[in-house]
């Protein structure tokens, strides 16, 4: 699949999880501050992520991941590297 | 016309424990002051597909000791434990059938997972195709341990079963105390049970918060909770009762207070828990200088027990660094909705013989938890009185305080 | 040496009528209708609350109908903000917690929150969610289940959302006692301001209709039509033969009539006496009696004084007669002639909810002066020789009115309210 895809897919999942709108969520958009992502939710994301691309993302990504533009980087390296 | 009665003193004078590390009062109180840990691999379902393997299940519990075979089938784990302990309390308090004659016995429990486990039996048949008999449904109600209760021991005054998650067992003593003090019972049968489940482990794994291996409460490189299970009874009579029949009494409940975050469903808020203790006080008449020992919900998580740590010194201030601070969690595990009714256990034996419990599993200070949590080694020290938290999901707390026994 | 006393009437007050307990204000979201006044009709009117079931799939069981509620739109009454994570429980009884605290005319605020409580009566809120939480670790791997799911597999997840929602913050309880949790949660919160640790409390239950529940009801052998003969809920009829499982939330406002006097509240009614007994035979009606003679021992009421019985007859042979009999040893000959009615036969078993749900309609008796029927009513059991209110309601002044639940296990509450003076 091509990046652009992947990119519109995960902020079409990070818009389910988080109730905003597509089109409010850019690469800059900050997960917990923009979008209210705690903790739970930050999960919640990665199980739906490896769900969709097959991928396993370590409890030591997480904390790293603070935009929308860090964790469509993240889940494509783990594809690319899956 | 309107009677005034005067309200009653609500003391202690059973305690029946079915845990990890002991069934039975002695043999509990023994463990925790030894500092014995109940944690070993999960064998009551497969844990290959988690991310841990470890929990506090009791493995030495045979139902059959304390119920009779053919009624064995219709009860599931939680109400099993539930009787069994009951049983054990009363026979701890001296309450046979002739003394508990004529009068009003009520009965206050609480779970998180009562129905739980039956539900995780039912889908087990439905994805295997197989029929489902009418036990497992008869059994699957919330309140099927807190009546069976009632049922098999023939009490006749109010049941209560309180669902409120990881602060059920406080919130079961607490209305104990109310029916006591307005005069609707005579005893109280108070405290709760829950048993292991797959479901439970999985939410928690899901969240990342179960300890691979130990429960570190208050240590800095504390990984988490670890799942547990087990029941704790505790018989509650007015003073005018307990003294009229002679029974020998553990300790006395001078108060609580409740209290709702009404902000997260999962993470503590240390307004809301501070709010909680300080309501405790309040109502049991005691300043933050009388209270000698906090019995902690450190449940060992990142969040609560740092939330916990800044809530106490909200409370207490300076006198903090005065008052030991214990998590029992850490040798029995997170028992759920038992585990304020275990502490709450655990508090009486503490003022009764003023020794405080351990928190085990201690190596490093945080300086985010600057409290004393009483490393390793239980402490022989006055113990007049004991705060027991208890928070749950859904920012639901409460904070029970329990009192030396004097006349 | 016993502990047997002599068994008092009355029990100890914190205070005198300045604790009063009222009811200011009713939220219910029910298969009658939505909100107070549409649920009051619907009950006047002897509407059908049954349908056919379309949350889930009922193809594997022998009945497909149901107390359903139906044109229910929870965001229009508690928004859109994580409406996707909540269960059908929470949806419910947050729902009714609003429509409660507008008919209360109640807003928490910072002045109040810390006096404000929440005591909501559901065993299984919600059994869908745990019985699915599981069954998709069990299918897709421990590893893949929601974890925003998880907080809903707790049984008092419905209730802390309540406190959530509206910023309630003085306490939050839930009662999971059966068919009698929502009339336990009523008098939880009754205590609690009797016991001055809070001046108002939404208190209520809920239950909602799902394929785990109606498959226990079903396999228990409790539903009407299970025999493929067309579902009929007719309690008191000699043709009863079962219950229909219905869904509901029911939310009262309760306060201390000081507080509510003090705001200006509407007083819809006065709570007072209730009792709680168990009966660890089951339901052979002792338990019942016995909270029924604490309630009006409270109330310091003769049963005679007595208007209105809303029952919890809910079309079984077993409850619907135990009740009669029950009824019969506490009226004496006047149960011959206090009107008794199952607001069941038109709302159908809501289990924990059904509690709050017939003190609600017992409210709407005392103030809209009518007697809610027991519709369906045509064949007449020698057993049960009462008078039902047959299919019709009927004008009449009610001033004091009695509330019971029973509960198999053994469980019973009763609950008397009166019409009261501002």
């Amino acid at each position: 699949m091509t990046n652009g895809n992947i990119e519109s897919e995960v902020i079409s999942i990070i818009s389910d999880i988080s109730g905003f709108d597509p089109g409010e969520i850019t690469p800059e958009t900050s997960l917990p501050d923009d979008l209210e992502i705690d903790s739970i939710k930050a999960i919640e994301l990665t199980v739906a992520l490896e769900k969709r691309y097959k991928i396993s993302i370590r409890d030591s990504d997480i904390p790293e991941i603070n935009t929308v533009g860090q964790i469509i980087d993240l889940t494509k390296r783990l594809i690319s590297h899956g | 016309m309107q009677r005034r009665h005067m309200k009653s003193r609500v003391v202690i004078t059973g305690i029946g424990v079915v845990s990890s590390i002991g069934i039975g009062k002695d043999a509990f109180w023994n463990s925790l002051l030894e500092g014995k840990s109940g944690i070993s691999p999960v064998e009551s379902f497969d844990t290959s597909g988690h991310f841990t393997h470890m929990g506090g299940e009791v493995k030495l519990f045979r139902p059959e000791e304390f119920i009779p075979k053919e009624r064995l089938k219709l009860m599931n784990r939680a109400t099993q434990m539930a009787l069994a302990a009951t049983g054990l309390a009363m026979e701890d308090s001296a309450l046979t059938p002739d003394v508990l004659s004529g009068a009003r016995t009520a009965v206050s429990h609480g779970t998180t997972l009562g129905t739980v486990t039956t539900a995780e039996k039912v889908n087990d048949l439905l994805l295997a195709g197989e029929e489902i008999g009418y036990e497992l449904f008869y059994q699957m109600p919330t309140h099927a341990a807190s009546s069976m209760i009632s049922r098999e021991f023939g009490f006749t005054g109010p049941c209560f079963m309180f669902s409120t998650a990881c602060a059920a067992g406080n919130y079961a003593i607490a209305y104990a105390y109310d029916l006591l003090r307005l005069g609707r019972a005579d005893v109280v049968i108070a405290g709760a049970s829950d048993p292991m489940s797959r479901l439970e482990y999985t939410g928690f794994n899901q969240f990342k918060a179960v300890a691979p291996e130990i429960c570190q409460p208050f240590d800095k490189d504390r990984k988490g909770m670890m799942l547990a299970e087990g029941a704790g009874i505790l018989v509650l009579e007015s003073l005018e009762n307990a003294e009229r029949r002679g029974a020998d009494i553990y300790a006395e409940i001078l108060g609580y207070g409740l209290s709702c975050d009404a902000r997260h469903m999962t993470t503590p808020s240390v307004e809301g828990i501070a709010e909680c203790m300080r309501k405790a006080l309040r109502e049991a008449g005691i300043t933050i200088e009388d209270v000698d020992y906090i019995s902690a919900h450190g449940t060992g998580t990142r969040a609560n027990d740092k939330n916990e740590s800044a809530a106490i010194k909200a409370v207490f201030g300076r006198l903090t660094e005065n008052i030991p601070v214990s998590s029992i969690k850490s040798m029995l595990g997170h028992t759920m909705g038992a585990a304020s009714a275990l502490e709450a256990i655990a508090c009486t034996l503490a003022v009764k013989h003023d020794i405080i419990p351990p928190t085990i599993n201690f190596e490093t200070p945080d300086p985010e938890c600057d409290i004393d949590c009483v490393p390793n080694r239980a402490r022989k020290q006055a113990v007049n009185i004991a705060l027991n938290n208890s928070y749950a999901f859904g920012g639901n707390n409460a904070s029970l305080v329990l009192k030396k026994f004097t006349e | 040496m016993t502990l047997a006393r002599k068994d008092t009437p009355g029990r100890a007050r914190a205070e005198e009528a300045g604790r009063d307990i009222v009811v200011t204000g009713i939220g219910v979201i029910s298969p009658l209708g939505i909100g107070r006044e549409a649920f009051w009709k619907g009950l006047e009117e002897g509407r059908s609350g049954f349908k056919e079931i379309s949350i889930f799939d009922t193809s594997e069981f022998s009945v497909h109908v149901g107390g359903e509620v139906s044109d229910f739109d929870p965001e229009s009454y508690i928004g859109k903000k994580d409406l996707r994570i909540l269960d059908r429980s929470t949806k419910l009884v947050t729902s009714a917690a609003r429509l409660a605290t507008d008919d209360a005319g109640l807003d928490i605020s910072d002045d109040n929150t810390h006096y404000t409580g929440v005591s909501v009566g559901t065993t299984f809120g919600s059994l869908h969610s745990i019985a699915q939480f599981d069954l998709t670790g069990l299918r897709e791997g421990p590893r893949f289940v929601n974890p925003s799911l998880f907080p809903n597999t707790v049984i008092n997840s419905p209730a802390s959302q309540v406190s959530i929602r509206f910023g309630i913050k003085g306490f939050n309880t839930t009662v999971s006692t059966g068919f009698c949790a929502s009339l336990d949660a009523v008098i939880y919160a009754a205590d609690f301001i009797r016991l001055k640790r809070a001046e108002a409390v939404l208190a209520g239950g809920v239950e909602e209709l799902c394929e785990e529940t109606f498959r226990g009801f079903h396999t228990l052998g409790f539903l009407s039509g299970a025999d493929g003969s067309p579902p009929l809920c007719c309690p008191f009829d000699a043709r009863r033969n079962g219950i229909i499982l219905s869904e509901g939330a029911a939310i009262l406002i309760l306060e201390s009539r000081a507080h509510a006097l003090r705001r200006g509240a509407t007083v819809l009614a006065r709570i007072s006496g209730y009792g709680n007994s168990f009966d660890p035979a089951g339901s052979t009606g002792r338990g019942l009696c016995k909270a029924i003679e604490l309630a009006l021992g409270e109330a310091s009421l003769d049963p005679g004084e007595i208007d209105y019985i809303s029952a919890s007859a809910n079309s079984t042979q077993k409850l619907d007669r135990m009740e009669t009999e029950v009824l019969k040893k506490v009226f004496g000959r006047d149960a011959y002639t206090i009107p008794v009615s199952s607001i069941k036969s038109m709302v159908g078993e809501t289990f924990s909810a059904s509690g709050a749900l017939s003190l609600s309609a017992a409210v709407g008796a005392l103030n809209n002066g009518f007697l809610p029927p027991t519709v369906n009513y045509s064949e007449r059991d020698p057993g049960c020789d009462l008078d039902y209110v047959p299919n019709e309601a009927r004008q009449k002044e009610i001033r004091k009115a009695l509330v019971i639940s029973s509960d198999p296990y053994g469980s019973n509450t009763a609950v008397v309210i009166e019409k009261t003076r501002r």
